[in-house]
């Protein structure tokens, strides 16, 4: 049985990372760098992120997340920092925790020279720009869990989202695990017994015009 | 020797050229550990973003970590780079290593796919 969660305990929907992993996961930046990046419209060039497939997903992910947010009241954004708690700092986070390459997963071939993998950060990363590909939903975090490396083992995924508000959750969870079934299908050889996803917050829509800056940092 | 080894540039274009392949990523750490046997065996700095190749005595492996295009199968892209590598290779293997000579590289032990990114 769950225990009963604080009031204003974090919410743990969504895992947190400390600098030094996160800076270990994106080759050395962090995401905020990763976002100045972003700002700077990658230039100059930074070979040590155009040439890591970590800051490339996370960079993706980010880019995305900029995209919806513009969607974003200003204000419940505001909200949500005051509380300590919020999810879009949530997510950012584990877009930098799901960028890193984790475990290999194996991919079956004839061949006794073949040894085919496809890392947990590429599917992790594929998972997350396929909910972010579907209309006003986006995808907190994303997780694998069970054996990877053995195929015929089901494994389950897990994944907690948001949904703008007014949207038919249940319609909307049901097209994201299709999608996502379809996703697991096309590049991976895993053995999947259950698509888990749990909606986690509603966000509002906002007027035409207003924006936000996803890392929450302030700009001068 | 540095004859009987294909060259990084040759398998890059190899690996390259299959359909949804859009990027070469760093084989780290075990391009640290072929780097050393490679660059003694053709005095060559390491390539960062390249197919990585060693031979074990009479075998030949390569190791290379890829990205996957939108729109393409990652798991049928990376099949296809394996067969294209060991096509490439195994050609190769016949041509180059009959003609040096040298017992040493007769044939493709091992060739290893990653996928680093999707899309």
């Amino acid at each position: 049985m769950t225990e009963p969660r604080e009031p204003q305990a974090p919410f743990d929907a969504f895992d947190v990372d400390t600098p030094e992993r996160e800076v270990a996961h994106l080759a050395g930046h962090t995401i905020e760098q990763l976002s100045d990046y972003l700002d700077r419209e990658r230039t100059p060039a930074d070979p040590s992120i155009d040439e890591s497939p970590e800051c490339q997903i996370a960079l993706r992910s980010l880019q995305h997340l900029r995209n919806v947010q513009g969607t974003l009241l200003a204000q419940d954004v505001t909200r949500e920092r005051e509380r300590g708690d919020s999810w879009v700092t949530a997510i950012l986070q584990n877009i930098d925790l799901e960028a890193h390459s984790g475990r290999d997963i194996p991919l079956a071939h004839p061949s006794p020279s073949a040894r085919l993998v496809v890392t947990e950060g590429a599917v992790r990363g594929i998972l997350r720009a396929t909910g972010d590909g579907m209309e006003n939903i986006i995808v907190g975090r994303c997780r694998l869990h069970g054996d990877v490396s053995s195929p015929s083992d089901p494994i389950t995924i897990r994944i907690d989202a948001a949904v703008s508000a007014g949207e038919d959750i249940p319609a909307k969870a049901h097209a994201l695990r299709v999608a996502v079934y379809a996703a697991l299908r096309a590049h991976t050889d895993l053995t999947v017994a259950a698509v888990e996803i749990t909606i986690r917050d509603v966000y509002l829509p906002t007027p035409a015009g207003e924006s936000v800056d996803p890392t929450g940092i302030e700009q001068p | 020797m540095t004859d009987v080894l294909p060259s990084t540039d040759e398998l890059n274009a190899v690996v390259l050229a299959v359909a949804g392949v859009d990027g070469l990523f760093a084989v780290a750490p075990l391009s640290a550990v072929l780097g050393t046997v490679r660059d003694a065996l053709t005095h060559r700095p390491p390539a960062p973003h390249s197919v990585s190749v060693v031979a074990h005595g009479t075998a030949l492996s390569v190791a290379v970590k890829i990205g996957v295009a939108d729109g393409y199968a990652a798991a049928d892209v990376c099949r296809r780079v394996h067969d294209a590598l060991l096509n490439h290779l195994t050609h190769h293997v016949t041509n180059h290593g009959t003609a040096a000579g040298t017992p040493e590289v007769a044939e493709v032990a091992e060739i290893a796919v990653t996928v680093a990114r999707i899309g």
